[in-house]
């Protein structure tokens, strides 16, 4: 399942956040980012802290970005 | 994280996360961690649970390449050195509107985008609103001179949308809702060959029956609007359109005309929901299809360049984030 056309919110806020279940009887949870940069752009990197927070969270860090 | 590319993580689920259906909840979170700054990034998210946008949280779409391998892909004839294409003299493309032997034809975006999402019983209102749309359009003249705005669409004050900002958009980057005349960047930006997709930008909220309810005059420049509908008579100065009734099950925002590079924002009133590997949504507990084999990730990369081209850096324009 994916859902395309997210983005930061519309507000002055710095988090984006998603609803995220994983489905009963299932012992993992499989979580897929594609990062749209661009060709071999070097900006916007992600990384991803793979582990649950103690609300369990989970959480996509965005270095900073520019504007150019 | 990769590039271009998918970056995927499998975790155990966690106790604390089990919901009293057997499910595990979570919420992802993109944060920004320099709060300094106006920066966009483009993304897709999927998992093999389900993936929702919160109701109420407004959010932005864009199709933005930013490089010439980027509208290669989106424009799979595009030669630029090829005068026929693109005359450098003007710094203009051919029109793929009138000429079918453009270079810009055929391409991989048509400028629509749906947003769904499901209501769960039969309710009296159901507001929508758009931000940020841009609508007004530009066009060239004999000569070439971009005419912006030219007339042909202008925003609209919209009679129905209260004033001030609502309480969830204060303190953002967004003003006070009015005719916003011209829009930046307009959409339609016909001066731009490239990256218009006409018509001026509009959309339908379609209901579960078919039903079809279309805003024909979207927000302008940096505003908010409200767009909605309701079982009561009609009242232009509440509401949009009068109904016989809002029945549950699932609507869709169907968005056309979405010019490249002009970010639009929505925030609608239940959670947006994903879609499966076909493209259809997937309904709040119920399972998405099996995970992509090895074979179906070639077409949902494929999918990703069509819906999401860069990160773009917009220079013209304010992002709200």
């Amino acid at each position: 399942m994916s859902l395309a056309g997210a983005g930061l919110e519309t507000t002055n806020n710095t988090d984006a956040f998603f609803h995220v279940t994983s489905l009963p009887g299932n012992t993992d949870i499989e979580i897929g980012i594609f990062d749209g940069d661009g060709l071999g752009g070097a900006n916007g990197s992600w990384d991803i802290n793979s582990a649950a927070t103690i609300d369990a969270e989970y959480t996509l860090f965005l270095t900073q970005t520019e504007m150019v | 994280m990769p590039d271009n590319d998918w970056f995927i993580a499998t975790l155990p689920n966690d106790p604390q996360a089990q919901t009293a259906v057997g499910a595990h909840s979570y919420v992802l979170r993109a944060v920004k961690l320099n709060p300094a700054g106006q920066a966009s990034n483009l993304f897709i998210a999927r998992s093999d649970g389900t993936v929702s946008i919160p109701a109420g949280s407004a959010f932005n779409y864009i199709s933005s390449p930013r490089g010439f391998e980027d509208f290669q892909i989106l424009y799979p004839n595009l030669d630029a050195d090829d005068p026929a294409c693109f005359n450098p003299d003007t710094v203009t493309f051919c029109d793929p509107q009138t000429d079918p032997n453009c270079c810009l034809n055929p391409t991989r975006y048509d400028g629509s985008w749906s947003f769904c999402f499901v209501v769960p019983e039969p309710i009296d209102t159901l507001d929508i609103w758009d931000g940020d749309f841009d609508y007004g359009s530009a066009s060239r003249d004999s000569e070439g001179n971009c005419i912006k705005p030219d007339g042909v669409n202008l925003d609209t004050d919209d009679p129905n949308t209260p004033i001030p900002l609502p309480e969830w958009a204060i303190n953002t980057d967004a003003i006070t809702q009015s005719a916003r005349i011209p829009t930046e960047p307009a959409d339609d930006n016909g001066c731009s060959n490239l990256t218009v997709r006409p018509p001026s930008v509009i959309y339908d909220l379609v209901g579960p029956n078919g039903e079809i309810y279309t805003n024909v005059n979207p927000s302008g420049n940096i505003e908010w609007e409200l767009f909605n509908i309701r079982t009561l008579p009609f009242n232009p100065s509440l509401y949009d359109i009068s109904v016989e009734s809002i029945e549950p099950g699932l609507w869709c925002v169907k968005t056309f005309g979405n010019d490249m590079q002009n970010l639009n924002s929505f925030r609608l009133p239940y959670a947006v929901i994903g879609i499966d590997d076909e493209g259809n949504p997937v309904f709040p507990g119920e399972p998405p299809t099996d995970v992509p084999t090895l074979n179906q990730w070639g077409l949902i990369i494929f999918s990703a360049f069509v819906l999401l081209a860069s990160v773009y850096y917009l220079r013209r324009k304010r992002v709200c984030i």
